[in-house]
């Protein structure tokens, strides 16, 4: 069974998405800000990060370049979920420290599962 | 009688009485003819009056030359042919100064000074000296082997009162006002007494060198200007015929007094001219000194009422010239920045804070190659408290005989703007986030409710639940597309344009709305595209294409949408035609407008945001395109063409 690790912190869509991984039989760990997620991310080595960016204590990219500093998490997978202005823009300033970026209101959770499944070659 | 005709005639007696006056003590001193003097003031008093009167006092110059000359010698018929000749000797030249010089204002340029010799003083008077002699000839008043000689008395003695007589009377009839500084009192005085002594001195024949008058009218029309001038020579003139008659000074040991007085007319005559013409060019040099004052004064006042900074260096990049906003921005003072390399005490940075090196900063990039650079990129100057600001300027070469002599800079503190902008970032991402969130929410748990997530529902509730899908999407799109008009007008959408095969692009579209076509049971026909480059964003382009394509598919019920190509000069168009319900006449207008929908909900079709459009055409036109209707009928379908800057080859 593969890990996720979702870092978001709005409670609503933490449940959203965990209910929709947990359907499609993923295991789900969770972290409402990017500290938390870091220190997850490198206790629990998942398979594919969900990586929210405005959070508070940590915000998603400032984890995201610490991970990169990490042996182990200069391999992982990260998905980019935003709502910020567009995901180009965003992407842009990011450069290819994450593999995928997603504005969230545009995309249906199942949608997200398919793109987690193909990155991580589940059929 | 009217009050002007009652002024004419009042004018006309004045004038006449003071030709006749002036015209007997001319006459007392004729000697060679009684008609003919080598001291005549009537001339010039003519000319004035006609220069500053006009023409209506003409009738008193025929009038008084008529009654002084049948007063004194001659019949009246040798009378009215000389008061003729005067009288048209005053109307021509006044004519010809009116033309040719200024009018009464003729002494106000060095130029007018000779053109007034020659009209006024050379060729008007010989008009009344060959009247005059050849009247008093044939009258038998005059000899005729005498013709020339009297000619000449009569010419020089007419010039004479023109070039004595009129400029006094022009120059202070227009101010009456003498403006003496009380400074300046005790130098009239000492030269005013200077004069006396020195003309007297001269005269009486104790230093008979007449010529050394002239300092005197140099050092008066330097200090008294021409008001001064002109009455400098009257006095001279006084003095000096006086002492002539008496048979003293330089002039008085010719053969006859006819003799003397015509040499010292012409004494009279470059005295009264000189005088006259350092007086004018005394005036000439102040007023242009006034008018440069005046204008650095205007500009100074410009430069400090500009908001924006201005640095001028001269070629070597030194500072000579600062306004006032620039030494607020800079903290330095004027004193401190004059003369200084700009390089050195305005230190240029990047952004990363590295400081810009002499070599590459735009001072010396233009002082090198003349050309003119204007930045928007930000750079930052450092003030002298070390404070870093943000800066956008135009540097302009200063260029003099193909040389480059300096520049001009004009530079602004973008601190404001900057921090403006970050506003608006923060303003669009904040609103950006916060309604959207809740929107994912919406979206994501009704689609996985709707998938069967958490259980089967009732029937009843399928639509319902449908419907709060669609209009989360609606909600979501529309979010979007006013995010995206935000950021437009702020100036915050970005765009990577790269050169793109635009045929891979449309197809790439006309793939991911394929689904929805067949749906709908409409054809996207694409004829094949041209292998041509565009430059143009990628992701921008494909937004255009999906609205376009996508309306097309929207508003067409059954039948085909073709996609088609065209390259005209350097642009190629992609036109969209569909076979849809086509637009109406009176609303083509309102397209491109913001939130106009057409033919939307009321017949049954899904509602847009009434941006598409609006959002579509602005970005082709920032991309160095457009988006258009072409033509469109309603019930037959309509064109809408893209078009897109093709890559440069060269």
């Amino acid at each position: 069974m593969k890990k996720i690790l979702l870092v978001e912190d709005d409670l609503i869509l933490i449940k959203m998405y965990v209910a929709e991984f947990r359907f499609n039989g993923f295991e789900v760990k969770t972290a409402v800000d990017g500290e938390e997620g870091l220190k997850l991310a490198l206790e629990e080595h998942p398979d594919l990060i969900l990586l929210d960016i405005k959070m508070p204590k940590m915000d998603g990219l400032t984890m995201l370049k610490n991970l990169r500093n990490d042996g182990w998490g200069k391999h992982v997978p990260v998905f980019m979920l935003t709502n910020l202005n567009d995901s180009k823009s965003v992407s842009d300033s990011m450069g290819s420290l994450a593999q995928r970026y997603f504005v969230k209101s545009d995309w249906d959770p199942q949608q997200i599962v398919d793109e987690a499944k193909t990155t991580l070659r589940i059929t | 009688m009217g009050k002007n005709t009652f002024r004419t005639i009042l004018l006309n007696v004045v004038i006449l009485l003071i030709y006749i006056a002036s015209g007997k003590a001319g006459l007392a001193f004729a000697s060679i003819n009684p008609s003919a003097s080598a001291i005549w003031p009537p001339t010039g008093i003519a000319l004035a009056a006609l220069l500053i009167f006009g023409y209506r006092v003409a009738p008193s110059i025929f009038l008084g030359a008529f009654i002084v000359n049948l007063t004194t010698a001659g019949t009246t018929a040798t009378s009215v042919g000389i008061a003729f000749g005067n009288g048209l000797e005053g109307l021509v030249g006044t004519y010809l100064i009116r033309k040719f010089a200024n009018g009464r204002y003729v002494f106000d340029s060095l130029a007018g000074i000779v053109k007034f010799t020659l009209f006024a003083a050379i060729l008007s008077t010989m008009v009344s000296a060959t009247i005059g002699v050849t009247t008093i000839t044939l009258g038998g008043f005059a000899k005729a082997q005498e013709f020339w000689s009297i000619w000449l008395t009569w010419w020089l003695g007419d010039m004479g009162g023109n070039i004595v007589i009129a400029p006094l009377l022009l120059i202070w009839s227009r101010n009456l006002r003498i403006h003496i500084d009380f400074r300046k009192i005790l130098n009239l005085f000492i030269s005013f007494v200077g004069v006396i002594i020195v003309t007297t001195i001269i005269f009486q024949g104790i230093i008979p060198y007449a010529y050394l008058c002239i300092p005197i009218a140099v050092w008066i029309a330097f200090w008294f200007g021409q008001k001064g001038a002109t009455a400098t020579t009257i006095f001279v003139a006084i003095i000096a015929i006086y002492y002539t008659l008496h048979g003293l000074g330089p002039f008085a040991k010719e053969p006859s007094t006819n003799q003397s007085l015509l040499l010292l007319q012409m004494f009279l005559n470059i005295f009264s001219l000189t005088a006259l013409t350092f007086a004018t060019t005394s005036l000439t040099i102040k007023k242009a000194e006034k008018k440069l004052l005046q204008e650095k004064l205007e500009d100074e006042a410009m430069l400090v009422s500009i908001g924006e900074g201005i640095i001028a260096t001269d070629d070597t990049g030194r500072i000579t010239l600062v306004n006032q906003a620039t030494c607020i921005m800079l903290g330095w003072s004027k004193e401190e920045l004059i003369g200084q390399s700009v390089v050195d005490v305005i230190p240029m940075q990047d952004e990363k804070e590295n400081v810009i090196a002499k070599e590459s900063r735009p001072l010396t990039k233009v002082l090198k190659s003349g050309k003119k650079i204007a930045t928007s990129l930000t750079q930052y100057y450092v003030s002298k408290n070390r404070i870093r600001f943000p800066v956008v300027f135009t540097l302009t070469p200063v260029i003099l005989d193909g040389k480059v002599v300096g520049t001009i800079e004009v530079f602004r503190d973008m601190t404001e703007e900057r921090a403006i902008d970050n506003a608006k970032d923060e303003f669009i991402s904040l609103v950006s986030h916060e309604l959207r969130t809740p929107m994912t929410a919406i979206r994501g748990l009704t689609s996985m409710i709707l998938k069967g997530d958490y259980g089967k529902f009732g029937e009843k509730l399928k639509d319902p639940l449908q419907d709060i899908a669609i209009s989360t999407e609606r909600l979501i799109h529309l979010i979007n597309d006013l995010l995206d008009v935000s950021r437009m007008q702020a100036g915050r959408i970005t765009f990577s344009p790269k050169d793109l095969l635009i045929g891979k692009i449309i197809d790439k579209v006309v793939t991911s709305l394929n689904a929805i076509a067949q749906q709908k049971g409409v054809k996207i026909q694409m004829e094949k595209t041209p292998e041509i480059l565009v430059h143009a964003d990628e992701d921008k382009t494909i937004e255009v294409l999906n609205n376009l394509i996508d309306n097309a598919i929207k508003f067409t019920d059954k039948g085909t949408v073709s996609i088609t190509c065209e390259q005209k000069g350097q642009l190629l168009t992609v036109f969209i035609i569909d076979q849809g319900i086509g637009i109406a006449q009176q609303d083509k207008k309102r397209l491109f407008g913001k939130f106009e929908q057409i033919n939307s909900q009321q017949e049954g079709r899904p509602a847009g945001t009434g941006l598409g459009l609006y959002i579509s055409k602005s970005l082709a036109i920032k991309m160095g395109g457009d988006v258009w209707l072409i033509k469109s009928e309603k019930g037959k379908g309509s064109t809408f063409a893209f078009s897109l800057p093709i890559v440069d080859e060269s």
